[in-house]
């Protein structure tokens, strides 16, 4: 027992202040989760949290109570970020856009990689013609602007949640095409791509679980990215008055709304800036990490790394 | 988002300057350099007109706020004397059934060269008659306009029309050989007219440059250039008036005190909402109408959100306090929630389907400060009453095509067109346009008021007022539109600016001087 503690005990510190060094390191790390985690939960619960009173409904105006600062109110209630230019809680309308802001992003994300990674993977792995036309079809998305093709659609279809997110979708789904497309064409000619044909495996089972596992850590990183262009995006078509229409709330138009009133009510402006901010430095610094944790090969040597060490313990 | 950041700096930068040119005021005291150097009356406006044609003008305000200085028309309404004066005409006279007379002023001439004769009337009338034309709605009542000899002409109408006079005053006469030959395009960027003012430059998406006309028939006016600007941002039009940019920023917001001097304009514009009470399911139901109002508090509404923006209106009426058929003695609109409930439950009950969507059309972000928000408070209140109401705002042309003409029986219909009715001839038929069936933007139709209004229409005089008064008596309980109030303007100026405001006209820079 005792020739063993020694050596374990020199590896155990080097351990821990490698973990120290990781956990200083990602404080902020901590912090992005922590701030994003508490928003999602209080988009989702939100109005669970105004029928118990908790919270002021977003939609409860009250003129009296118009560009209140934060703090007391005239009439005795507490509004910790102020009120607005209709008398409601600007904190419940943080909230609230949230939900949409954050709703556009996922929804973006989740169909520009759809259809990215489908275009990028059938492009990359047959080739040929099937490449031609798919990578020239992105080229003439890529050439479109993106905002200006965003305004037109919108213009035709009109605002809302759902049509904003198509729409961003729409012209954000070539990047992922070009990424996907990229590292499949080197990751077709691998051995196990190759030992996987030779086993007889169909090729959807090569495309999707040979190929696209290898593919994970890159689309996340693109995914969180393109997440936060996404949110940026629709905070900036709402603000030109084409994404969320009142009496809907979005963070780009509460800036939009606060304008008239920037010498006067400053909570107004800052606090949905502050939002916009926050939450897009919260998930660009989560993206990096958030790729290492589905990254393939890290988790197999890690998965190896852990079965040798179990190994030398029994 | 560039904007809000650019309006910090020239609010800076505003501060800055107006110091400095206060001291360079005080330096130069009277010397006789100061006036030449002021002769410029520099304004900033928020749209800049489309056309200056005014067949084409469509119903945008922004096109009167130059045109009405370059062009003028027969008459022009009188608030203090409450009747219509001579412009280019002198004298005119009604027959009492179908013909009108005007005989016009005499060695009147155009900025062109060109003599006024009965001609120029003729060919002005008949391009605004024409159906292509976008303001031949205001028109509908002429149907032929003859000249007897050089300087009378004669107007004849479709049915009796006994204030043909005030439906003229915004019919601005230009020169038939001026204008003769041009297309549409080149009259729409070169105005001739009569007027104090003459266009000397007009720089797209930059500035209006008028000078004053040498030639002018009435007082020559005190100011000798006029520049007018273009920046669509309320505290962006401030700022440069406190910055010396401007002389005179028009149509700002009221709360800001720190400018210079600030002209409190009453206006003829009442602002409301128009619903199709014929064909949607929810709001061609009475109850449900009233029940809208009720749920507003409109007092309120006029002490906070519209404060310095619009005064509250007495009884839902749909014309201005002044104009013929006004009633001043009615109450503004009681706030009552729970009646408000009541009518809808009550609605509900009878089969009505007060949950249909309702979908309320703004122009743009509206023509006056605070529009926008008091839509969505409007649709925040009515969505809290449960019923289903969303905003679309929409680009003038569109809005302009759901405004007039409106076809109940088709699927394009508005719900609820967002509107600021202006009254330039003081009568109670420009909101006849909303409350009588026949009217260019109805959608409202109730036999009983279409008897009175049209035996009203034929009156003149005090009996006219008192007809009318008995018409908008009669609206109250059948809330053909929803009006939240009478708006006012606010126009910050330069300290040296002199001007006294009134209602019923655009901004006449010939009565404006320097001090």
């Amino acid at each position: 027992m005792s020739t063993v503690k020694a050596p374990r005990t020199e590896a155990h510190r080097t351990m821990r202040n490698r973990m120290s060094r990781v956990r200083l390191s990602s404080f902020g790390f901590y912090l992005a989760v922590g701030f994003l985690l508490a928003l999602v939960i209080a988009a989702i619960t939100q109005p669970l949290l105004v029928s118990l009173g908790l919270m002021y409904s977003p939609e409860q105006q009250d003129l009296l109570l118009r560009n209140c600062p934060p703090g007391i109110a005239p009439d005795g209630s507490f509004h910790l970020l102020g009120t607005d230019h209709l008398g409601r809680d600007v904190l419940s309308r943080i909230v609230r856009a949230a939900q949409f802001s954050l709703a556009v992003g996922a929804l973006t994300v989740i169909c520009s990689l759809v259809l990215g990674v489908v275009i990028g993977l059938l492009a990359g792995y047959y080739r040929g013609a099937v490449e031609s036309v798919f990578m020239r079809l992105t080229d003439v998305f890529m050439s479109i602007p993106g905002l200006l093709l965003a305004l037109f659609v919108l213009y035709v279809l009109g605002g809302g949640f759902v049509n904003v997110a198509l729409v961003l979708a729409l012209t954000r789904w070539p990047v992922v095409a070009r990424v996907t497309r990229a590292a499949v064409l080197s990751l077709r000619e691998r051995q196990f791509v190759l030992a996987a044909h030779t086993a007889g495996a169909s090729q959807p089972r090569i495309l999707f679980r040979e190929i696209l596992p290898n593919l994970y850590p890159s689309l996340v990183v693109l995914g969180t990215l393109e997440f936060t262009r996404a949110m940026l995006t629709e905070a900036g078509l709402s603000f030109l008055g084409f994404g969320i229409k009142p009496p809907e709330a979005s963070w780009g138009l509460m800036l939009a709304q606060a304008r008239p009133y920037i010498d006067s009510a400053w909570w107004l402006i800052v606090f949905s800036g502050l939002a916009i901010t926050l939450t897009a430095l919260a998930v660009n610094s989560l993206s990096g990490r958030v790729g290492m944790l589905v990254d393939p090969q890290l988790r197999s040597q890690i998965r190896t790394h852990a079965r040798r060490r179990n190994r030398t313990v029994l | 988002m560039i904007t809000p950041t650019r309006t910090r700096i020239t609010a800076g930068v505003g501060l800055a300057l107006a110091s400095t040119l206060a001291l360079v005021g005080c330096a130069a005291g009277t010397s006789p350099e100061t006036s030449a150097e002021i002769d410029t009356l520099t304004v900033v406006t928020a749209a800049e007109p489309p056309t200056l044609d005014y067949a084409m003008s469509g119903l945008t305000g922004s096109y009167t706020f130059v045109a009405a200085s370059i062009q003028e028309p027969l008459v022009r309404y009188d608030e203090d004397a409450r009747t219509t004066t001579g412009v280019l005409a002198t004298e005119w006279e009604w027959d009492g059934d179908l013909s009108w007379t005007f005989t016009l002023r005499d060695g009147v001439t155009f900025h062109s060269g060109d003599t006024l004769d009965a001609q120029d009337v003729v060919y002005s009338l008949q391009r605004y008659m024409d159906p292509e034309s976008t303001v031949a709605s205001n028109h509908s009542s002429l149907a032929s306009v003859e000249a007897i000899d050089d300087l009378t002409v004669k107007i004849t109408t479709s049915s009796p029309d006994p204030i043909l006079d005030a439906n003229l005053v915004r019919t601005y006469i230009s020169s038939k050989d001026f204008a003769e030959g041009k297309d549409d395009s080149e009259l729409a960027s070169h105005a001739d007219g009569t007027g104090p003012y003459a266009l000397t430059e007009w720089a797209r998406g930059e500035q209006i440059v008028l000078a004053a006309y040498d030639g002018y028939w009435g007082t020559a006016p005190s100011i000798g250039e006029v520049r007018v600007l273009f920046r669509e941002d309320p505290s962006v039009r401030t700022s440069m008036v406190k910055a010396g940019e401007a002389q005179l920023a028009w149509q700002v917001s009221a709360d800001d005190t720190s400018v210079p001097q600030m002209f409190d304009q009453k206006t003829t514009s009442v602002v409301m909402m128009r619903p199709n009470t014929i064909s949607h399911p929810a709001l061609s139901d009475v109850r449900v109408r009233q029940a809208m109002l009720y749920s507003i508090d409109q007092q309120q509404v006029a002490d906070t959100l519209f404060d310095g923006v619009a005064q509250a209106v007495l009884g839902n009426q749909p014309v201005n306090p002044g104009a013929v058929g006004y009633v001043g003695d009615l109450k503004v609109w009681e706030y009552d929630p729970d009646l408000a409930m009541e009518l809808l439950d009550e609605a509900r009950a009878d089969g009505v389907d007060v949950s249909a969507p309702i979908t309320i059309n703004p122009m743009g972000q509206g023509r006056f400060p605070r529009s926008a928000e008091f839509v969505e408070y409007a649709a925040g209140v009515w969505t809290e009453f449960g019923l289903n109401v969303t905003i679309e705002p929409l680009e003038p042309e569109q809005w302009v095509k759901l405004f007039l003409n409106p076809d109940p029986s088709s699927e394009s219909v508005a719900d609820m067109l967002y509107v600021d009715s202006d009254n330039p001839n003081m009568d109670f038929t420009r909101a006849g346009r909303f409350v009588y069936s026949k009217g260019a933007a109805s959608l409202f139709s109730d036999p009983e008021i279409d008897e009175l209004y049209s035996a009203a229409a034929l009156k003149t005089g005090e009996e006219r007022n008192a007809a009318f008064q008995e018409v908008s008596r009669a609206l109250v309980p059948l809330v053909p539109t929803y009006n939240f109030g009478v708006l006012d303007r606010f126009h910050a100026a330069s300290a040296n600016l002199v001007w006294t405001p009134t209602a019923a006209t655009d901004p006449d820079f010939a009565n404006m001087s320097f001090d």
